[in-house]
């Protein structure tokens, strides 16, 4: 059970690490005038 | 040439009687009650020409006699189907929520204590049944709840039971709505299971969904080498799925290969149950701890989530952890079901999803861990 859990513990802290690094970007806020971003 | 070797039904004994029977009812069970019907009709109709006396299937030359040579004892089938069942998953619920692959580990401490039970009753204690080392490992993996792997533990160890072991496996699959929900209320309160969890989760970049099968790879491969068969057939099958460029690829895995692979695996795991190897005591024992791999697996999963319950400050719901062990989808569906008994507002499927598919790498990679275990003590 000792590789089990630590083969899956790895891969927790290598799925945090690539959500982290790799994560979706949230969605650019929306301005009053319409435009996104910087201005 | 004598007349009772032309015709069968000379050379027909009850032993055969009962096998011929039990594919009948395989396949009555495949069709009328749905049982794992894509297993269950080519399993029952291999056993039913394997024993067929006289047929002459499973001697050298034999179509089943090859589909076990070249397919079963090479290890391809297992193998190719899992490119098929890589292709199938989504990993997306797993890596939303990465600490449900803890659930997927624990949950397979079925395994273990089957084999421990297997190997006392065997060999290593009691010797009521003519279970080796071997023969107990691949019992043990009945509760990997992965029919795969089984087939390929069992190959490789060479277990004169693999047929029973197979069929047990997919047969328990396909009754978790009947073995889990049981297990699940008796080791939580309605306080536990009534909790609801966050329907919505990040979104995962399809970076991460690519990058994700090559490093499992890696990691599984380089802590437990002897599952690389198994993960990287697995993750090769999700990479052709992930990786957007392949669509043709990913379909032929998941439907043409798979069936395909599917229909052969089935007549020649059918083939290997004759009668003289199978109708033995120690085939219903195998049947016995099956359950028993199942429960213990399912329980392991419930009690690491309510660890997590508590760890969590009330935020886990303990019974997503009985969706570690890998009957996919099956058992994640039955959390959503025993969840929604307690609380109609709480849908667990994707937390469990997320349990469930870890628990799919959770049991290749016990695999590989008993098969090191094996060459370490035998």
């Amino acid at each position: 059970m000792g590789v089990v859990f630590a083969t899956l513990g790895l891969l927790v802290l290598v799925m945090t690490a690539l959500n982290r690094l790799l994560g979706a970007k949230p969605a650019a806020k929306a301005t009053p005038g319409g435009r996104t971003g910087r201005a | 040439m004598p007349e009772g070797e032309l015709v069968g039904i000379f050379a027909l004994t009850w032993q055969v009687a009962v096998m011929l029977g039990l594919g009948g009812l395989l396949i009555y069970l495949g069709i009328a009650r749905q049982v794992e019907p894509v297993l269950l009709v080519p399993i029952g109709m291999g056993i039913i020409l394997a024993n067929i006396p006289l047929g002459g299937l499973t001697e050298t030359g034999g179509l089943l006699a090859i589909l076990r040579t070249f397919g079963i004892e090479t290890e391809l089938f297992p193998l190719l189907i899992f490119i098929g069942v890589g292709a199938m998953i989504d990993f997306g619920p797993l890596l939303q929520r990465p600490y449900t692959a803890l659930l997927g580990a624990a949950a397979q401490f079925g395994i273990f204590g089957t084999f421990f039970l297997a190997y006392f009753v065997g060999d290593g204690g009691l010797h009521l049944f003519d279970f080796s080392f071997h023969d107990a490992v691949s019992i043990g993996i009945i509760g990997s709840a992965d029919g795969p792997t089984s087939i390929y533990v069992a190959t490789v160890l060479r277990s004169k039971y693999a047929p029973a072991i197979v069929v047990a496996a997919y047969s328990y699959m396909a009754l978790v709505p009947i073995i889990q929900p049981p297990i699940m209320r008796a080791l939580t309160t309605k306080t536990e299971r009534a909790l609801a969890m966050p329907a919505r989760a990040e979104k995962v970049s399809p970076r991460t969904r690519v990058l994700f099968p090559v490093v499992t790879i890696l990691v599984v491969g380089l802590v437990a080498p002897k599952a690389t068969p198994l993960i990287g057939t697995l993750m090769f099958g999700n990479l052709l799925r992930e990786s957007g460029v392949v669509e043709r690829l990913s379909q032929a895995a998941q439907n043409e290969m798979a069936n395909i692979v599917t229909i052969l695996l089935g007549l020649a795991v059918g083939g290997m149950m004759v009668a003289k190897d199978f109708l033995r005591p120690e085939t219903i024992m195998i049947y016995v701890m099956g359950v028993v791999a199942f429960a213990v697996g399912t329980a392991a999963g419930v009690l690491l989530g309510k660890l997590m319950y508590v760890a969590s400050g009330r935020r886990i719901n303990p019974l997503i952890g009985a969706a570690g062990i890998s009957a996919f989808p099956m058992s994640a569906r039955v959390v959503q079901k025993v969840g929604l008994e307690a609380n109609p507002h709480s849908h667990l499927l994707m937390h469990a999803a997320g349990a469930n598919t870890a628990g799919q790498i959770a049991s290749v990679v016990a695999g590989g861990a008993v098969l090191v275990l094996v060459s370490f003590f035998a």
